[in-house]
């Protein structure tokens, strides 16, 4: 073995050579793709109501949240199918990154300003997210995220 | 579908909440006659260190949330108890309350309450009038007993002789409609139309509807 | 392939699909404007109305108190039986009824407007924008 050996390839090469992680490995992919697919079905069946409920945040102007409408879902689509497959798989953990970032950016900035709005007007707009089990959802993915990752296969 | 569920799933966290909460969501239904609806969230540190709840904010001026003090120790319990003023409100009702501490001021808690006020019976319209000078015929209030609300006694008075009522039970205790003639629309009058049932048995509620000449 | 051209093809798949469903979708969002609440109304609707509206403050009675639009009557949840009289005491069926509250997030307004049509004023609307839009215009 050479002597600086970067360290992703340690870990594909130990994955590599066992067996049950690389089954584990599978398995977690998997199941984050079909996370994936899950939430952009849901949001697929009715694009009009979620682009209202973009545009109750307030963060985009109702262009901005129509386009989003679709286009959140097909790449939540394209990124599960990926995951799913195998393929592209850098490119779509890439994206699972970036969405990250930007959807906790707009969750919090909609969750201080809407309520700095004082006046009896919550509604549906932001559902209860809550802190503890989101929280633990939310690492358990970035750990997930991070684990496929680095273990991946530099095709 | 659910924002909610995609926008949690990508809730970047970088550092752990320390309170546990029992519950975060409350649906409480309330019973007419009632002013308030009162839910209690109870909340832990279960953390190593000392907790400062330094903001709780309610979405709506109806509702307060009140918390008996600002600091827990690690292993303290606490309580926030909300208060929503049901004033005239019906139906489905949903309001949050934000609570940020000042440890994690960026991972704020929202509770909500969920609360179910219903509507035992329905009037339409809640008012009638004639302008002065119209002619005196009698107007109809439609009142209707909402399914599974057991109002036996409907009584109607008015509080103005010269606006008399009339009731005729279309569906007796259950779809009934009110006449209301005026004597005469030659000036200016107003009643007030006491709907008075028997429901429910402990604070029997009075509706209100109105007829006017002006 | 690197990671960043991957995520530069899934881009173009989903932009492609994207476009088909906003194409294609029986349940598309229409793009070029949200879509509205017959009962909305904005500042520049109410103009023609002038004369013949009735303004009715959803917000709380301090908030009313405090500055109001000129002609305002206030009516909300938890005053209800009680305003609800002096509100009658202002209306008259050729009126327009037009209920604000604080601002474009705010549900009141609508809530409000849905009770008044209930009881049976059949024209009430409530404001898009609601007092921060007037006072924009008003007081600006």
């Amino acid at each position: 073995m050479e002597a600086a050996e970067p360290p992703m390839n340690a870990v594909t090469q130990s994955i590599g050579s066992r067996p049950i992680l690389r089954i584990g490995r599978l398995l977690l992919r998997v199941a984050i793709a079909l996370l994936f697919l899950f939430a952009a079905i849901t949001k697929l069946i009715d694009p009009s109501s979620f682009a209202q409920q973009i545009a109750n945040y307030q963060l985009t102007p109702w262009l901005a949240s129509a386009v989003l409408s679709v286009f959140l879902p097909a790449l939540e689509l394209c990124v599960g199918i990926s995951l799913l497959l195998g393929r592209w798989e850098s490119g779509a953990l890439l994206w699972v990154a970036i969405l990250l970032t930007i959807f906790s950016g707009a969750l919090l900035s909609a969750i201080v300003r809407g309520l700095s709005i004082d006046c009896g007007c919550f509604g549906r707009s932001i559902e209860n997210t809550g802190t503890l089990w989101p929280l633990i959802r939310n690492l358990v993915l970035l750990a997930v995220t991070g684990f496929l990752w680095f273990s991946r296969d530099k095709k | 579908m659910r924002l909610s569920l995609l926008l949690s799933l990508f809730l970047a966290v970088p550092a752990f909440a320390q309170l546990k909460w029992d519950t975060m969501e409350q649906s409480l239904k309330s019973k007419p006659g009632d002013r308030e609806v009162v839910a209690t969230y109870r909340f832990t540190n279960t953390g190593t260190t000392p907790i400062t709840i330094d903001n709780v904010h309610t979405s709506c001026g109806c509702t307060t949330a009140a918390l008996t003090k600002n600091e827990y120790a690690p292993g303290e319990s606490g309580q926030i108890v909300a208060r929503m003023d049901i004033g005239s409100r019906t139906g489905h009702q949903e309001k949050s309350i934000l609570v940020t501490t000042k440890q994690n001021p960026k991972t704020p808690t929202i509770l909500r309450l969920i609360a179910d006020i219903p509507e035992p019976l329905v009037m339409k319209p809640t008012f009638v009038m004639w302008g002065v000078g119209e002619s005196p015929k009698p107007k109809t209030i439609y009142i209707k007993v909402t399914d599974g609300f057991p109002i036996k006694l409907l009584k109607v008075d008015s509080d103005n002789p010269d606006i008399k009522v009339d009731v005729s039970e279309v569906h007796p205790g259950v779809e009934l409609e009110v006449h209301v003639t005026p004597k005469d629309t030659s000036r200016p009058e107003m009643a007030t139309l006491l709907i008075r049932t028997d429901y429910p048995s402990d604070n029997p509620q009075t509706y209100y509807a109105y007829a006017k000449v002006k | 392939m690197t990671a960043f051209r991957q995520a530069g093809l899934i881009l173009l798949v989903a932009v492609g699909l994207a476009g088909v469903t906003a194409a294609v979708h029986p349940k598309r969002p229409p793009f070029l404007a949200p879509p509205r609440d017959p009962n909305e109304v904005t500042l520049a609707q109410t103009k023609p109305w002038a004369g013949n509206i009735l303004w009715v403050d959803a917000r709380s009675e301090s908030e009313f108190t405090t500055e109001h639009i000129p002609d305002a009557v206030c009516l909300n949840f938890e005053n209800w039986n009680d305003q609800f009289p002096k509100f009658l005491d202002r209306y008259n069926p050729s009126q327009r009824v037009v209920v604000y509250c604080s601002a474009t997030s705010c549900q009141l307004s609508r809530e409000i407007a849905a009770k008044l049509k209930g009881s049976g004023v059949d024209e009430a609307y409530f404001l898009e924008g609601g007092w921060e839009a007037w006072k924009q215009q008003n007081h600006p």
